[in-house]
């Protein structure tokens, strides 16, 4: 079938909206369907935010590929409304209890307070994983990963380090600490 | 997939980060499925936003989600693909057994004839084909292995008054599949049958459709009519009454999905 050029381009449409979105998703959002009541409801699984989030930008950029979304109105208020529709699916809500044209995100609905024993733990373990890392890699870990704006050409100019060398060490920080978390256990937990 | 398997991919996926496109879907529609399987991918995913914030535009995580996107946009649609290739030899052939037919009745069996074009003011038909474990195309003409992808091609005379195409199957469960149009979401606010052309044999459609056809008997029909059939309407009948819809023309094709 063929198909017409999009009107939206689909790299500046997720690099405006993508982060706030998987915020959205992970932190949990309000919403209001057709019953008036606001509720919150949140996805745990990180998997389940990332394929949301895939298949909300997906479902965007062929609406505005077919016509039915317009181009000209603001893009954000349209996915977020997909992807919480796909997530409150996904969580077993469902489209009926909340139909997609009644369904309102409230984004500035505030979350219950959760004491998060599991990210705390991945931190205490990430503590101990940093000592056992060399220089070079505690270097690389500080300069690549934690940037905002990583790449493992600005990492090697910034660390005097060849862009190769950036790049077997990210593969190695990589590699050794799954290794490392999966020695904990951390993989056979549920 | 297996479970095992799933955990492998996934493991590959965070070592490496660049698995291929078909291993990523394999592993993320069993991931979907799979409590197991999605916890231990959820693991990896703490660790990786652990070791880097997750939610800038240059995290791994945030990377990965933007090429996975992309490469589904790229494709047909999920659970389609483009058929020109491996159908197009299958459908050469058929092309030349219409001169064959013409000039002569062919008594090998291995000859493809193409339904319809017997004799002029034929009504149109639809040929069904799917993909076989190895990726050769073979008519569908009995059993369907549950899973495999279908394709279609459909023949309409020059004199025919049908000008628009539909193609559904009505599984053993009563549901519903849609394979032209593609009608994946109910959030989809109309949606019409496709336009066809006259007097054409054997054209095929362009994509590969992949359904979850519950195992047992599946009615395929292709619907001809000579104005756009509003699809969603088609659909609640068909779900509610098993009903097809009176005005078209229909070219039904009755199997029996099997495990593979």
């Amino acid at each position: 079938m063929p198909r017409a050029e999009p009107a939206l381009s689909f790299d500046e449409v997720y690099r405006a909206h993508a982060p706030g979105l998987l915020r959205l998703l992970s932190n949990g959002f309000g919403y209001r369907g057709a019953g008036g009541r606001a509720r919150w409801a949140r996805l745990d699984s990180g998997f389940d935010v990332e394929d949301v989030a895939q298949e909300a930008f997906v479902l965007l950029m062929r609406a505005a590929e077919r016509g039915s979304f317009d181009t000209s109105r603001e893009v954000r208020p349209y996915l977020y409304r997909i992807a919480v529709n796909l997530a409150l699916k996904r969580i077993g809500k469902g489209s009926r209890e909340v139909p997609f044209e009644k369904l309102e995100v409230i984004e500035s609905m505030a979350s219950p307070v959760e004491d998060d024993m599991h990210r705390r733990e991945c931190g205490e373990l990430l503590r101990a994983f940093k000592d056992t890392l060399s220089e070079r890699e505690q270097a690389v870990l500080a300069g690549y990963f934690a940037e905002e704006d990583a790449s493992q050409s600005a990492a090697a100019k910034k660390l005097g380090l060849s862009r190769d060398q950036v790049a077997r060490s990210v593969a190695s920080i990589r590699k050794k600490s799954m290794s490392f978390f999966k020695e904990r256990g951390w993989f056979n937990e549920s | 997939m297996n479970h095992e398997k799933a955990c492998e991919l996934i493991t590959r996926q965070f070592e490496s980060n660049d698995l291929p496109t078909e291993e990523w879907e394999a592993m993320r529609t069993h991931v979907r499925d799979c409590g197991e399987c999605r916890a231990f991918y959820d693991r990896h995913v703490d660790l990786e936003s652990a070791l880097a914030a997750d939610d800038v535009a240059s995290s791994p995580r945030m990377k990965r989600i933007h090429a996975r996107t992309a490469q589904q946009l790229r494709a047909p649609h999920r659970g389609r693909r483009p058929a020109l290739a491996v159908v197009a030899p299958l459908l050469a052939i058929a092309a030349a057994a219409v001169l064959y037919v013409a000039v002569r009745p062919s008594s090998d069996p291995d000859m493809l004839t193409p339904r319809g074009l017997e004799q002029p003011g034929s009504k149109p038909v639809v040929s069904v084909y799917y993909l076989s474990s190895e990726g050769q195309p073979q008519r569908l003409t009995g059993r369907l292995p549950k899973g495999r992808p279908l394709l279609f091609a459909y023949t309409n005379m020059s004199d025919s008054p049908y000008r628009h195409l539909a193609i559904a199957g009505v599984d053993s469960s009563g549901r519903a599949h849609w394979y032209y149009p593609a009608y994946e979401h109910a959030d989809v606010p109309e949606l019409r049958s496709i336009g066809i052309k006259q007097g054409v044999a054997d054209r095929q459609l362009e994509e590969q459709v992949t359904s979850e056809h519950a195992l047992g008997s599946l009615e395929i029909c292709a619907l001809f009519t000579e104005t756009p059939l509003d699809v969603k309407a088609v659909d609640v009948a068909l779900e509610k009454e098993r009903r097809w819809p009176e005005k078209a023309h229909r070219d039904c094709h009755r199997v029996e999905v099997i495990g593979e």
